[in-house]
């Protein structure tokens, strides 16, 4: 992974400013690379049994313009930045990986919700955690997702249990064909949306903004390998998140750039 | 044990059950027309220790509806007003006791409040597939749903939350949790298949909670639930309780919340423990029949003097009360009874029987 070459190549650099009241804090160490996700549409399908997943909901996804999200999950180089200036809470002591460009892990659906009105503000930028279908959207590419819970049996069991929650610095594992990467890596994603299994809300218009706001609800949607669902004050997520057979992983995120 | 297997087997032929014992009853699925022509009956379930109204034997095959409402709520566990956010199935801790036959349906919706912030659903031990239900219950706040299942195992069964990883015993030991009681349909009976009628029945819902100690040894309070997460996992690793209480708090049930009795009354207690095994005996009394593993088809134990319930299970005792007086109902690690606060009163009326206890020398001094 070179960090550098990214850099040179992201199309989003923060630029420094004489007026900047955070003049302790390096602009240049600020970089938050993101993609351009280009306008188009998709169909997620939900689930609306989760146990046996026998059902599933079309849900139509639309999006009229081009958006931008972080090609990488924050990693702790950027964290650390917002932990110095007393803006975000010091996870170090649980935090199991502490390379600079390792994503930060360990972190509540708080935590990332105060990093982003933090680098909102030090950069002038409107920066927040995507919604599920941003999320999704921009993950697959803008491919159909059929949201299946399925995807480990008892067979693999031994093998799930085994699943490291040790975390590989950013890159590490790939992107997709529009330059977002690790969304098959194992941190899982904390987004905006607020969990439900209504068929009614399910297909209720996404109002963002609404979303970005620690009241709008407790459990929150996490992108990764398959949609789950965690509450908002939990760092660790354990077993996964599931009684049953979601894998051991960890809690990052990434952020949208808007505007 | 034959008497009780040709009744039952008599009572459900033609009504779709199939080469059947008392022991291992196998239910041929009803068609359904005859589902939808099944008599629907609402059961209005009541704040424990007591029981919704209910028959002890049945007859045709049913469908019980119930509601049941999730609250998260703030509820006081000790004399010294010791608070924690409880998750509760309607309104209490623990969650009302249901009551059906064997063969019998459950209908039941379930409600998590709009006023909740949590995800909550329900495994109902009783039930079978769907992780008891729990995978197709999930419900966020505003949401309800609604599940039928089918009663085959009779017996005492816990019914608890369980929404995933370490969401999972935090909600059971906030008090997400009750019991439902599935009835033998020809009602309760001895190894003999001689019938035993009870003349009231409790529910004692048993709970651990893990409330930390602030640096002056006095209990946290919270002003969320979210608030407490951590610090409650501290104390939960410990495996170490700070609460082992009766109906919800500690002297929820002793005093004048005491359950009540009279003397020739037999009486039906259910004692569930979602969490943490416990050891219920009646000082002064007896279990006359008891099904310490809950199910009612195994041949009751009789006159026990204390019982075994493990975690995550419910067992039934039933006792014929000979003496009045005050009886202490306890768990009897008597640590966990007195220290802990797992100790309810039962009171019971009527004349004394000299003849099971008399004193013949009241206490005198002696020379020593």
């Amino acid at each position: 992974m070179t960090w550098m070459l990214v850099c040179m190549l992201c199309p989003t650099v923060a630029m420094a400013s004489e007026a900047d009241p955070h003049a302790s804090v390096v602009l240049a160490e600020l970089v938050y690379p993101t993609i351009v996700v280009p306008q188009g549409s998709m169909t997620l399908e939900l689930p609306l049994n989760q146990y046996l997943g026998t059902e599933y909901l079309e849900v139509p996804i639309v999006f009229e313009d081009d958006f931008r999200i972080g090609k990488y999950e924050v990693t702790n180089h950027l964290w650390d930045r917002c932990v110095a200036d007393g803006a975000c809470v010091d996870t170090e002591q649980t935090r199991p990986s502490g390379g600079p460009f390792h994503p930060v892990v360990h972190v509540s659906w708080h935590d990332a919700y105060q990093f982003s009105l933090w680098l909102s503000d030090i950069t002038g930028r409107s920066y927040r955690l995507p919604t599920d279908h941003e999320w999704f959207y921009a993950a697959t590419a803008g491919a159909d997702f059929r949201a299946d819970d399925r995807t480990y049996d008892y067979s693999q069991l031994a093998e799930i249990r085994k699943t490291p929650k040790r975390v590989w610095p950013t890159g590490e594992f790939g992107e997709n064909a529009w330059g977002m990467s690790d969304t098959l890596g194992n941190v899982w994603e904390w987004t905006l949306s607020c969990r439900s299994l209504a068929r009614n809300t399910l297909l209720s218009p996404v109002d963002a903004a609404a979303l970005n706001d620690p009241s709008a609800c407790i459990t929150r949607i996490v992108g990764g390998e398959h949609r789950a669902h965690v509450p908002d004050f939990i760092r660790d997520t354990y077993s996964g998140g599931c009684a049953t057979l979601r894998p051991a992983s960890n809690l990052g995120f990434r952020l949208i750039l808007e505007g | 044990m034959v008497n009780r297997a040709i009744s039952t087997v008599a009572l459900v032929l033609g009504l779709g059950m199939t080469g059947a014992t008392a022991q291992a009853a196998e239910y041929a699925p009803l068609k359904a027309k005859d589902l939808k022509n099944l008599t629907r009956t609402t059961q209005e379930l009541v704040a424990p220790p007591f029981f919704p109204e209910h028959e002890q034997t049945a007859g045709d095959f049913k469908i019980v509806e119930i509601y049941l409402p999730i609250e998260e709520k703030k509820i006081t566990i000790d004399e010294s007003g010791t608070d924690i956010w409880a998750f509760t199935y309607g309104g209490t801790v623990p969650g009302p006791m249901i009551v059906v036959h064997e063969g019998d349906y459950l209908e039941f919706t379930l409600h998590n409040l709009g006023s909740n912030i949590m995800e909550h659903n329900v495994d109902f031990h009783s039930a079978t597939g769907a992780l008891g239900a729990g995978g197709i219950t999930h419900v966020m706040p505003g949401e309800q749903v609604t599940v039928r299942f089918r009663a085959t195992k009779s017996g005492t069964f816990v019914y608890h939350c369980a929404p995933g990883g370490a969401m999972i015993p935090w909600h059971v030991v906030h008090g997400m949790n009750g019991a439902i009681t599935v009835l033998p349909r020809d009602g309760l009976s001895d190894a003999d298949g001689n019938p035993i009628v009870y003349d009231r029945a409790y529910y004692i819902g048993e709970q651990d909670f893990y409330i930390k100690k602030d640096a002056n040894g006095k209990f946290k309070s919270y002003g969320s639930a979210m608030e407490s997460f951590a610090e409650d996992l501290q104390v939960m690793g410990t495996l170490i309780p700070s609460h082992i209480v009766f109906n919800g708090a500690v002297g929820a049930l002793t005093g004048d919340n005491a359950m009540t009795a009279n003397v020739g009354e037999t009486v039906l207690f259910v004692h569930s423990q979602a969490n943490y095994d416990t050891r219920p005996h009646i000082i002064g009394g007896h279990g006359d029949f008891v099904w310490e593993r809950g199910s009612f088809a195994d041949d009751p134990e009789t006159g026990l003097e204390t019982w075994f319930i493990a975690g995550g299970s419910a067992g039934a005792a039933v006792y014929t009360f000979r003496q009045p007086g005050v009886y202490a109902y306890v768990n009897h690690n008597l640590i966990e009874a007195v220290i802990k606060g797992a100790t309810a009163h039962i009171m019971v009326d009527g004349e004394w029987n000299d003849d099971l206890m008399t004193t013949v020398s009241e206490p005198t001094a002696v020379d020593d």
